[in-house]
């Protein structure tokens, strides 16, 4: 039998039309437009631009600053995709028990996510700042004279303690979420089958997050690499000089600052790539659907 | 009990300690804080408040991300509305990959679109318009309302649509005053959603204007470069800027809690 409903073949199409025509203009044309552009050199004086072909990607491979950028950014990720997963987990473990269902504590958590990067940094910034920040000065205590945006690796501790002090929230919910669905008879019976704590988490909880755990991973990833532009503004305070930068604050850095077009625009074709790498393999994952129960 | 507690206690402490010290430091005098340091405000002043609320660079700051945010938030929810509705209730030729591919794009990085965007807003003539910014945030709350909103969607059964339509409604009207009312949740929560990710952008958001339209957090990045590096002055705007957030926050917090259960979010 045919259902009744709304079913004129047009109206789907209609609907989706809004949004299809935004994601054409403003997805796939800048998108298209960057790759244009890194074949081309800017003019320094703004008479048009050539077209040089791969030259600016052949200059970006042989720079040795962008691989110092590079490399700092595969280390910054780690730290913080490592550090604000590991730390989430471990709290949200120990916090089930405790807060089951406390919803004020989990408001208390997004307040957190709703502070802007910039004003995370600013945070940052005033912990580390030398004549008055806490940080410097239990440093101070230590016998260790902390500068940070003087000394590159006092900035680089700065912008990763600040990445994961803001993602450790997000990571928290999700994970606390991902413990309380699995189901009390399931902890029941691990419990009469299972001694110790520990080996019960490794066996029963731990695959049982792993669907959580690798959506977590992949929008870790995507936060470290791009959302903290924000956070390494204010904690270098906009002065690149010799402070730690990652990619995405590259091509912010050549493309306004510098007005390297054709190298800004080589950059952010590279950080494509890297995306549509990171896309597939997240497209995967949800076609697969990692489950257990 | 008590033992367990004290690790979510001292989490709460770890989290709580730099928005404590913000808090504080915006209602110190900058005396005390270029002298030492200090765990409470020795003297207490409303010094820099009093100069946001009268300097119009500040405040126009705030007025401005208020207006950009609220515009691009009414854009996405309108433009997702429709969208989520046909990918809840239709089935087409490669709607899955579709629906996938549209929401990966909230990953894309801001910073690659950032030179485009500028160069298409300076052609069309809109650069340095809150609409610009608006326009450039739809990007990534759009795929992320209808991810949202479709979630909260399939959990409204086809029957509503179908009595509606043998009751003789049309579309937009049995949309209008039946649907969107049923999933009014969803829409709050898709709402806050754009309204935070737009609320905290800022380098699309920073290099989109350049006066007129200049957002606060922009104004506060360039206060933080500057040579008097002012941190009371800052302090005070950092303070004032996750209030708006905490209030939304605040409204739909039974509903986020949804979203988060549903893994939507």
């Amino acid at each position: 039998m045919k259902r009744a409903g709304f079913a004129q073949p047009w109206l789907p199409m209609l609907l989706l039309l809004p949004q299809l025509t935004i994601i054409v203009i403003f997805f796939y044309w800048p998108a298209l437009e960057a790759v244009r552009s890194s074949f081309y050199l800017e003019d320094p004086f703004g008479f048009g631009s050539s077209f040089v072909g791969l030259e600016n990607y052949q200059i970006l491979l042989e720079s040795r600053e962008y691989r110092r950028v590079a490399l700092f950014t595969l280390f910054f990720t780690l730290c913080v995709t490592f550090f604000s997963l590991a730390i989430a987990l471990l709290l949200a473990v120990k916090a089930d028990k405790v807060l089951r269902g406390a919803t004020s504590y989990k408001t208390l958590l997004m307040w957190v996510y709703a502070i802007a990067p910039p004003v995370a940094g600013l945070m940052g910034a005033m912990l580390v700042n030398h004549s008055n920040g806490m940080i410097t000065h239990l440093f101070g205590a230590a016998g260790y004279e902390f500068r940070n945006g003087l000394n590159y690796s006092d900035t680089a501790f700065t912008m990763i303690l600040v990445a994961i002090w803001k993602q450790i929230p997000v990571n928290f919910i999700f994970f606390l979420s991902g413990l309380q669905s699995i189901p009390v008879s399931l902890r029941e019976a691990a419990k009469i089958d299972n001694k110790s704590g520990t080996s019960r988490f490794w066996t029963i909880t731990f695959p049982l997050l792993a669907p959580t755990g690798f959506f977590l991973l992949i929008t870790n990833i995507t936060y470290a690499l791009f959302d903290t532009f924000g956070i390494i503004d204010v904690v270098i305070k906009g002065e690149p000089g010799n402070n730690p930068l990652t990619l995405v604050y590259k091509v912010y850095v050549d493309g306004f600052r510098g007005n390297d077009l054709g190298g800004s625009s080589a950059q952010s074709v590279v950080l494509m790539v890297l995306v549509l790498a990171l896309t597939v393999f997240q497209f995967r994952l949800i076609e697969k659907r990692i489950h257990y129960t | 009990m008590q033992k367990r507690s004290i690790i979510p206690i001292v989490y709460i402490l770890f989290l709580l300690l730099p928005i404590y010290w913000l808090v504080a430091m915006s209602f110190k005098t900058t005396n005390e804080i270029l002298s030492g340091f200090s765990l409470f405000p020795q003297t207490f002043t409303l010094e820099a408040y009093r100069t946001i609320f009268t300097d119009p660079t500040w405040y126009w700051g705030y007025i401005n991300s208020i207006i950009y945010v609220s515009l691009n938030t009414v854009i996405s929810i309108t433009v997702a509305l429709p969208a989520a509705y046909a990918f809840s209730r239709y089935r087409f030729l490669g709607d899955k990959t579709l629906f996938f591919w549209l929401l990966t794009n909230r990953m894309a990085p801001a910073a690659v679109f950032a030179l485009p965007f500028f160069q298409l807003y300076s052609a069309v003539g809109i650069f340095d318009t809150h609409l610009a910014v608006a326009l450039a945030h739809c990007l990534f709350n759009i795929p992320l309302s209808v991810w949202i909103l479709e979630g909260f969607m399939g959990g409204v059964p086809k029957e509503l649509d179908e009595t509606a339509y043998v009751d003789g409604y049309s579309f937009p009207r049995f949309f209008m005053t039946i649907f969107i009312p049923t999933i009014k949740a969803g829409v709050g929560v898709a709402a806050f959603f754009c309204f935070m990710f737009s609320w905290v952008e800022l380098l699309l958001a920073k290099t989109l204007t350049a006066v007129a339209a200049k957002p606060i957090a922009a104004t506060m990045t360039k206060t933080a470069s500057s040579a008097g590096y002012e941190l009371g002055l800052l302090a005070a705007a950092g303070t004032l800027t996750i209030i708006p957030g905490a209030i939304v926050i605040w409204f739909v917090r039974n509903y986020i809690a949804k979203g988060f259960a549903m893994g939507r979010v």
